[in-house]
């Protein structure tokens, strides 16, 4: 292998790959070669079943009887009609931009914290990694154990340091601004660990000289951390948000489990309002139209920021 | 035995092989090999015997999956040489599951709903031809025959063997100290005020819940309301339903606690036993599981019925409505078997009936003749113990004071897909917290009402 | 190991104090925020009912002796060790299939293929737009018709459709930030592509494949939407979709169980990650990716 230690490689002139037909074929037909079978797996697997999706969504089709009848638009206009649909589309759009916002920072300041050295580092780590570990299904329902109508652990607490009179006992899952703390709050407390790691590998491939550069320049710790540090960080930190956002949009387990979309349908999001309506409810054409609604703007949102990653990427 | 002597060796039922002992050696190796992924290799290919497979609910009563799972159907399919499996699924699941089965196109031989799976009606077997001679034989109460027949296309999309009652639980000795009984909502309004105060409040949720939806229209038809009539229609535009909805939106602010929006199936459970509420409607869990856990406090919770309203009489919402279907894509042995155990479930129900502890009651009337329910009921052991032998007496007359969701017409896809949105409870909520008035939450619940009938009714199932 | 938050050493003794207490502060306070439900969860599983359910009680003393009885319900009463048994291996096949898959398209993406390449690349992130809670009815009709039904195999199966497409842009990204000089060399020296991409790639990106491999561990035990509609036969469940099926029975929550379940689930993963995060940073000090 190369040379170790913390040497940069410098980018001298390439050597140019041997040419001639075997090289440049070998790589024209490996390229797609390698590529083909992730290819295949998402195109069969999510591909395929997007489409059918797309054609239920136009369809009249139920869970009882998933006969594909045209029906043009009819269920997105229904939807756009429907108050709880409304809903639930701001609750996403809210839940997502919220919790990742929260989430970027704290995990930023998180891990700048886990880089350091102190005693105890170790088992701080393993306990920080307990909400990505649990699985969704299981850590959502503690939560709603501690968000319990009757016995929250939570209220409790917030009594016994007294930010809570003795007489007061807020409904975490009943009063919709509660509801959606509360949500908010889980899908934090779930992504946390996950964006803490993704930056804290940002953080350690920094070079040192830049940062010592910087010291040497006269630069404070807060200087140092603004001019230098964060804007290092924006490649993984971009992919971090992205993943996050994407994952919080579409995720329906922790409104499904903690809420199930109460108080009175009012802590909905689109996946799962799709899942109450099509499934539940057996309007499987209309949980179609709820589920890929977004789909347009989503497609948008994702290749707009994905092109900022790569410019960033490059740019570094 | 030395090395080529052979012996005869089973080699599984009633077959033999004759194997020389190094032959045994290899194959208990290679056995000890294959039984480690035993589990995850599938041999049903293999087997010769014909297989039956049923989804059930995890039963609420524990005994009763034993009893069901490791005895009944063990019986059974020792007598028709039949392997019969059970799965188990939570209730919330099971419109997900099935909807898998349906898209699938295979699934279980027999799928238990526990309510009326109308929606699912073009996928199901037409059960008619078991269903008529059972309901000759023993009749079919009528909230039950409502929960699985559908009169427009004359079909019997699923059987109901089984129903809860929905009754009221209440702190008889709270009650008694502010004088009151719950025998209407009258009286629960007037007396919730005192109870509130009291500490002991009424626990009606008003919630996206199963509880919710039960109450809640107990209210819309006492007070002489309900969603369609019994042609089917939407009718639940009118003065009566916003009555209703005053008197929740009153019993929310002065006789309960705000908790109740964010209850799901267990909260009242949970509230009655841990001596929060004063009254609640739900299936006599909380009465068994008192008696079970807290046997000390038991006695102070009594069962009651439904209340009275002030223009009809008592009427409950039946709790669970056990209804089997059989999937129409299955091949047609196996809907035969399905059919088989169904008719020998149906005419062996009363062991059912004892090993769910009286949670379920009969729909085929005769497979548990009235005077047999009675008896179990006031016989029943865990209320003697207690010295109070007519704790569950008000359960006799169950069949006449319940009825079925979509009463007083037959339950139907769209009843069941309004049922599924909570768009009633939502009603109730909205004017409960002022965030419409009773008019607005009224109209505003026939606005997402009506199209979902329209729906079903294009689909010529309604 | 970069210590962005080094202070020179000239500082004033005072000033690390203060950033002493400040970083004991920030730790414990973001300790307390994730583990605290995991505690919680410990206490539970071991509280009687008689004194979870009292609301005058203390939650966090126990009132009433400590009782092993919810855990003997989780593990005898119900099949949990082989719930987590099964979750353990679909997640384990799952995180295989996902290497194969993603490494060698990762290296296409990142070497191989120029501006189609990157289409392609957005093209299979864009599959996460798609919420699972629709596709799974699709996807059950694929699965039966596979004859997959009520088997782990059909999670092995569609599992890698979510693992996949981030795990290939994660080792795109990795590959790229690797000085192509280094297989270069290897292939003037006489190495094939993939030969190159085996001895020289490979070995400097373990930080990046062991990414992978906690990424897809976790999506594949954290799923439960196809885990609940395509098994349905107990021995067969995940952890997922087990302990809510027989802890959850009607409308009575066995919540001692139910939370001793969720804890005894999430340990070991998090002792696994922990352990994996210490060889992911310390292959990172070896300046492999400088």
């Amino acid at each position: 292998m190369g040379e170790s230690g913390s040497a940069v490689v410098v980018r001298g002139p390439v050597p140019a790959p041997r040419r001639g037909g075997g090289w440049l074929t070998r790589d024209r037909v490996l390229g797609p070669l390698l590529l083909a079978p992730a290819v295949l797996y998402v195109f069969l697997l999510v591909g395929i079943p997007l489409l059918l999706a797309l054609y239920l969504s136009v369809s009249s089709a139920t869970t009882g009887s998933p006969t594909l009848q045209f029906v043009g638009l009819t269920n997105f206009l229904r939807a756009v009609n429907s108050t709880i649909f409304r809903s639930a589309l701001t609750n996403t759009l809210i839940f997502t931009f919220v919790s990742q916002a929260l989430v970027i920072v704290l995990s930023t300041v998180l891990a700048l914290a886990l880089e350091q050295r102190f005693p105890g580092r170790g088992v701080v780590r393993f306990l920080i990694l307990l909400p990505w570990a649990a699985p969704i299904a299981l850590g959502a329902i503690g939560w709603k154990w501690m968000f319990d109508s009757l016995y929250s652990v939570v209220n409790w607490m917030l009594r016994a340091v007294h930010i809570l009179s003795p007489t007061q006992f807020p409904q975490w899952l009943g009063v919709p601004s509660l509801a959606m703390a509360a949500i908010i709050i889980v899908h934090v407390w779930r992504m946390l660990p996950f964006s803490a790691v993704v930056i804290l590998a940002g953080l350690t491939s920094i070079p040192q000289e830049i940062l010592d550069a910087a010291a040497v320049d006269g630069a404070g710790y807060v200087q140092r951390l603004f001019h230098v540090i964060l804007p290092m960080l924006s490649p993984i930190a971009l992919i971090a948000i992205l993943f996050g956002t994407v994952f919080t949009f579409t995720d329906m387990g922790v409104v499904y489990i903690l809420t199930s979309g109460g108080p009175f349908n009012s802590t909905h999001v689109l996946a799962s309002w799709a899942f109450q309506v099509g499934i539940i409810a057996g309007d499987l054409a209309q949980g179609a139209a709820v589920a890929l609604f977004l789909l347009p703007v989503l497609l948008a949102g994702a290749v707009l920021m994905l092109k900022l990653a790569g410019a960033a990427e490059t740019g570094v | 035995m030395d090395e080529r002597t052979r012996e005869w060796v089973e080699v599984s039922d009633r077959r033999w092989r004759l194997v020389t002992r190094r032959q045994l050696l290899t194959a208990g190796a290679a056995g000890a090999a294959a039984a480690s992924l035993l589990p995850y290799v599938n041999l049903r290919a293999w087997a010769q015997t014909r297989r039956l497979t049923i989804l059930q609910w995890s039963h609420f009563i524990p005994a009763y999956d034993k009893w069901f799972d490791n005895e009944y159907t063990k019986q059974w399919g020792k007598q028709h040489d039949v392997e019969v499996v059970v799965d188990h699924i939570t209730f919330a699941q099971i419109p997900a599951r099935a909807a898998a089965e349906v898209a699938a196109r295979s699934g279980h031989d027999l799928y238990q709903h526990i309510s009326p799976p109308a929606n699912f009606e073009p996928e199901t077997e037409d059960l008619t031809d078991i269903a008529e001679p059972l309901i000759k034989k023993y009749g079919m109460i009528e909230l039950s025959r409502r929960s699985c027949y559908n009169p427009k296309t004359k079909k019997f999309y699923g059987l109901s063997l089984s129903w809860t009652p929905d009754p009221a639980h209440y702190r008889k000795d709270a009650w008694d100290e502010v004088g009151y009984t719950p025998d209407s909502w009258d009286n629960i309004l007037v007396a919730g005020r005192k109870l509130k105060k009291m500490g002991l409040p009424i626990g009606e949720g008003i919630s996206n819940d199963i509880d919710s939806n039960m109450g809640m229209r107990d209210i819309l038809w006492t007070f002489g309301s309900s969603e369609q009539n019994e042609a089917h229609e939407v009718v639940i535009n009118n003065k009566n339903t916003v009555e209703a909805v005053k008197y929740v939106r009153a019993l929310f602010k002065e006789a309960m606690d705000p908790e109740v929006l964010a209850w799901d199936a267990s909260s009242n459970n949970r509230a009655m036993e841990g001596g929060k509420i004063s009254w609640t409607l739900n299936a006599i869990s909380i009465a068994r599981s008192l008696e079970r856990n807290n046997p000390s406090f038991s006695p102070k919770v009594q069962v009651w019925a439904p209340p009275r309203g002030p223009r009809r009489a008592r009427l409950g919402s039946e709790h669970v409505m056990y209804v089997y279907t059989i999937w129409k894509f299955l091949p047609p042995e196996r809907k035969r078997l399905a059919k088989q155990f169904l008719v020998d479930f149906a005419n062996n129900w009363e062991k059912a009936f004892y090993a769910s502890e009286l949670y379920e009651f009969p729909s085929l009337i005769g497979t548990v003749p009235p005077e047999k329910v009675k008896q179990a009921l006031l016989t029943d052991a865990a209320a003697h113990r207690e010295g109070n032998p007519h704790k569950y007496a008000v359960l006799v007359d169950a069949p006449k004071w319940s009825t079925n969701v979509g009463h007083p017409g037959f339950a139907n896809g769209a009843v069941s897909e309004v049922f599924d949105t909570f768009i009633i409870p939502q009603m109730f909520a909205l004017a409960a917290t002022d965030k419409m008035s009773p008019e607005d939450a009224v109209k505003w619940a026939e606005s997402q009402i009506k199209p979902i009938f329209a729906k079903w009714r294009a689909r010529g199932l309604l | 190991m970069a210590q962005v938050l080094s202070v020179p050493v000239r500082s004033l003794g005072a000033s690390r104090l203060v950033g002493r207490i400040l970083l004991a502060i920030t730790v414990a306070w973001f300790v307390f925020f994730e583990a605290f439900p995991f505690a919680w969860m410990a206490i539970t599983a071991f509280k009687q009912n008689s004194d979870l359910y009292n609301i005058k009680h203390n939650p966090f003393l126990f009132n009433d002796p400590p009782t092993l009885e919810h855990m003997q319900l989780l593990f005898q009463g119900t099949l949990f060790p082989r719930w987590l048994a099964n979750t353990g291996l679909v997640a384990t096949l799952v995180v295989l299939i996902t290497l194969v898959t993603a490494v060698p398209a990762g290296y296409s993406l990142a070497r191989l293929t120029g501006g189609w390449g990157r289409r392609v690349g957005i093209g299979l992130f864009l599959t996460y737009l798609v919420p699972p809670s629709l596709l799974f009815i699709p996807l059950s009709r694929l699965v039966a018709i596979l004859h997959l039904q009520d088997r782990l195999w059909s999670l092995v199966l569609v599992y890698p459709s979510f693992t996949i497409p981030f795990c290939t842009w994660l080792l795109m990204g990795f590959f790229k930030s690797i000085p192509p000089d280094l297989e270069e060399a290897a292939m003037v020296d006489g190495c094939t592509r993939l030969g190159a991409l085996r001895h020289v790639v490979l070995p400097v990106s373990v930080a990046g494949l062991l990414t992978v491999v906690i990424f897809a561990f976790t999506l594949s035990i954290q799923e439960f939407v196809y885990a609940l509609t395509f098994i349905s036969p107990s021995a067969q469940k995940t952890v997922s979709v087990g302990v809510p099926t027989d802890l959850i029975r009607g409308d009575v929550y066995y919540w001692g169980s139910l939370m001793g379940g969720a804890l005894v689930a999430s340990i070991p993963v998090a002792i696994l990650y922990s352990l994996f995060m210490d060889r992911f940073i310390a292959g990172l000090t070896a300046g492999a990716l400088k």
